[in-house]
């Protein structure tokens, strides 16, 4: 019986080892803990967060990811708008995404699934301002997710308006 | 299996796969008709939520007023601001949703508007409440609480709406359905009526040949029924004439002894008369007996090479005396010496001619002539022929009654002058003559004379041998 908890503990000693010393030094981060009023929180199969578990951010952090604007229109409202956001790419690096799938939610229960694909193909928008006002909960805020519409007209069709989900306020990566 | 049943068992097959295939397509009409229902409630569902998802925000925001009621402005404040904001943005929101575009009636229009209207007078104390100010929104739930008549109706009318539009929905689906049952009903009918007439058309096909099988039947059997009885009837000739020659051998043998003894003239004219007409009895029983054996297949063919010329000499030499009696001359035709030979039978052959010459001789006028020929015929595709021929300078035959004349027992008429015959001399000929494998046929000038002729091929074919 001791060889063979003797075994194991050398087992596990080694795999502990060769996670620490194999595995790339970004797949386990610790992200800066929020210091104002959380906009978002990632969950899922991510790699990087706050607490251990979720990665939550804040407007400053969001921000410091870096602010893009986009200008197009939207099948929601009329005519064509500034956007400022950061981009779903970059969020998703930040947390070091690992899946196929983020499943946003929204504050009043609307669920919708994005493919992780769209990040990279379309460069999303994570919106906090239109037209440079910070878009409230009572207007689509705190974020809105905004697809470059004018810009592929694919993204006309009605699976991607579904995608562009508004009062987002939470990310699960798949 | 019998015939029947195999000729039927594509029709059974056909009839059995169409109902089969037929009847899957009715019981899955069936159970997608049963289905609609199910089908019904999940779309009214759907179409429900967003209106129904209003209340749920009406309700959670007048729960967090509530709260800030209770504790005075201290908890709650985040919430019901939070709610308030989702409210607003989802009554703001509604008419741009997908699927509530058709949803949407005037009269829904006009909740959404008074409602936004009624809300946007409270979002100055909502951003207070906001900044921190919670005692901004104390009193709120009162005032709110009259919104929920505007609110119900609102989540009401899209649900109403989207019923209508289901039930309608609903409806053409039914119609359809219906139209395809019937449509389907249609084609089962169809088929099943075009298999009751193959049915009926195989069932009178199968009838007709039962009656065709019966009739055959009938007709083998009166065909055995009739070979039957003329063989019986040919037997009994053959019998008959063969136990007449006893007693006529000893009539005649007997008269022929009278004939040796001292008779007065009167004793023997009796007794020529019975030893000649014993004679010319005895002539038809042979002949008789000849033609039965013929009939009955009885007599044998034996082919060798045959001179014609020999088989005229002898023919002239065997009537020699016969025609001698009536001063009647008997000539060969040069040209006998000219034809090749030929494969017969030639006693049978030996035998029609004789016939043939017998007749020219009985029928001809005293000191009249008989003239035997044999020449070469032209050759039709057949191989060469020869044609004997047996001319003779009587009265030919009676205009009209030349039909008859192969006929047996017919003597057209001569059974009044005084020629003996049995007449049926020509049809032992004739049947010869079928025998070798030729023809047999006359011509004749009325007060002239005729010819009789017989055709022979040259080279007789053994597949044309005598068979029976």
């Amino acid at each position: 019986m001791v060889s063979v908890d003797s075994r194991t503990f050398l087992f596990a000693f080694v795999l502990v080892l060769s996670v620490l010393f194999v595995a790339p030094p970004a797949v386990a981060g610790q992200l800066p803990a929020p210091t104002g009023k959380v906009l978002l929180t990632v969950t899922g199969a991510i790699t990087n967060t706050t607490d251990g578990k979720t990665a939550e951010f804040d407007r400053a952090q969001l921000q410091a990811l870096g602010v893009h604007t986009l200008r197009t229109s939207n099948p929601f409202i009329q005519g064509v708008h500034t956007f400022e956001g950061v981009r779903l790419s970059d969020v998703l690096n930040a947390v070091g995404a690992q899946g196929t799938t983020v499943v946003a939610r929204a504050l009043d229960g609307y669920t919708i699934d994005i493919p992780i694909e769209d990040a990279a193909k379309y460069q999303p928008l994570l919106a906090m301002k239109m037209d440079g006002k910070v878009m409230r909960v009572r207007s689509k805020g705190p974020i809105w997710v905004i697809y470059p519409v004018d810009h592929y007209q694919e993204l006309k069709a009605e699976n991607f308006s579904g995608r562009s989900i508004w009062q987002l306020n939470s990310l699960e990566v798949r | 299996m019998s015939p029947k049943l195999s000729s039927k068992l594509p029709v059974y097959i056909f009839t059995a796969l169409s109902v089969f295939f037929l009847g899957l397509t009715v019981a899955a009409f069936g159970v997608l008709h049963s289905y609609q229902d199910t089908i019904t409630d999940e779309s009214y569902d759907e179409s429900g939520m967003a209106a129904v998802q209003l209340r749920i925000h009406y309700e959670a925001l007048m729960g967090a007023l509530a709260m800030v009621e209770l504790s005075h402005g201290l908890n709650g404040v985040d919430e019901a601001v939070l709610q308030f904001d989702i409210l607003y943005e989802r009554i703001k929101a509604l008419p741009s949703r997908p699927g509530y575009e058709f949803l949407l009636d005037d009269e829904t229009l006009n909740y959404q508007a008074r409602l936004l209207n009624e809300m946007r007078g409270y979002l100055p104390r909502i951003d207070r409440a906001a900044d921190g100010d919670g005692e901004a929104l104390v009193a709120m739930h009162g005032e709110l609480a009259s919104l929920r008549p505007i609110i119900e109706r609102l989540g009401h009318r899209p649900v109403q709406l989207a019923s209508e539009i289901q039930a309608e929905l609903t409806r053409d689906f039914r119609q359809l359905s219906d139209l395809f049952l019937w449509v389907i009903g249609g084609f089962v009918f169809s088929g099943l009526l075009f298999s009751a007439i193959i049915w009926r058309q195989l069932n009178a096909a199968s009838a007709r040949q039962v009656e065709l099988e019966t009739l055959t039947r009938n007709l083998q059997t009166a065909r055995d029924e009739a070979e039957a009885a003329s063989s019986a009837k040919t037997d009994f000739l053959a019998h008959m004439s063969h136990e007449l020659r006893t007693p006529m051998n000893s009539i005649l043998g007997f008269a022929q002894l009278l004939q040796a003894q001292n008779l007065d003239g009167e004793q023997t004219e009796a007794v020529d008369q019975i030893v000649r007409s014993g004679g010319l009895l005895m002539h038809m029983i042979d002949q008789v007996l000849e033609l039965n054996k013929i009939m009955a297949g009885r007599i044998s063919v034996s082919v060798h090479s045959v001179v014609p010329a020999d088989v005229v000499a002898r023919c002239l030499s065997l009537m020699d005396s016969l025609a001698a009696d009536r001063s009647i001359t008997l000539r060969a035709s040069p040209s006998i010496h000219q034809v090749p030979d030929l494969k017969t039978d030639p006693n049978r052959l030996q035998q029609a001619l004789l016939n043939l010459m017998s007749n020219a001789i009985k029928y001809n006028h005293l000191g009249g002539e008989v003239t035997l020929n044999c020449a070469t015929l032209p050759d039709e595709g057949n191989g060469p022929w020869l044609r004997f021929s047996v001319q003779d300078t009587g009265e030919g035959v009676p205009e009209g009654r030349e039909r008859d004349l192969f006929k047996p027992f017919n003597r057209l008429g001569r059974e009044t002058l005084n020629v003996e015959g049995t007449g049926i001399g020509l049809t032992i000929t004739q049947e010869l003559v079928r025998i070798l494998g030729g023809r047999i046929g006359f011509i004749s000038t009325p007060g002239h004379g005729s010819t009789f002729w017989i055709d022979l091929p040259v080279e007789r074919e053994e597949s044309l041998a005598y068979e029976e």
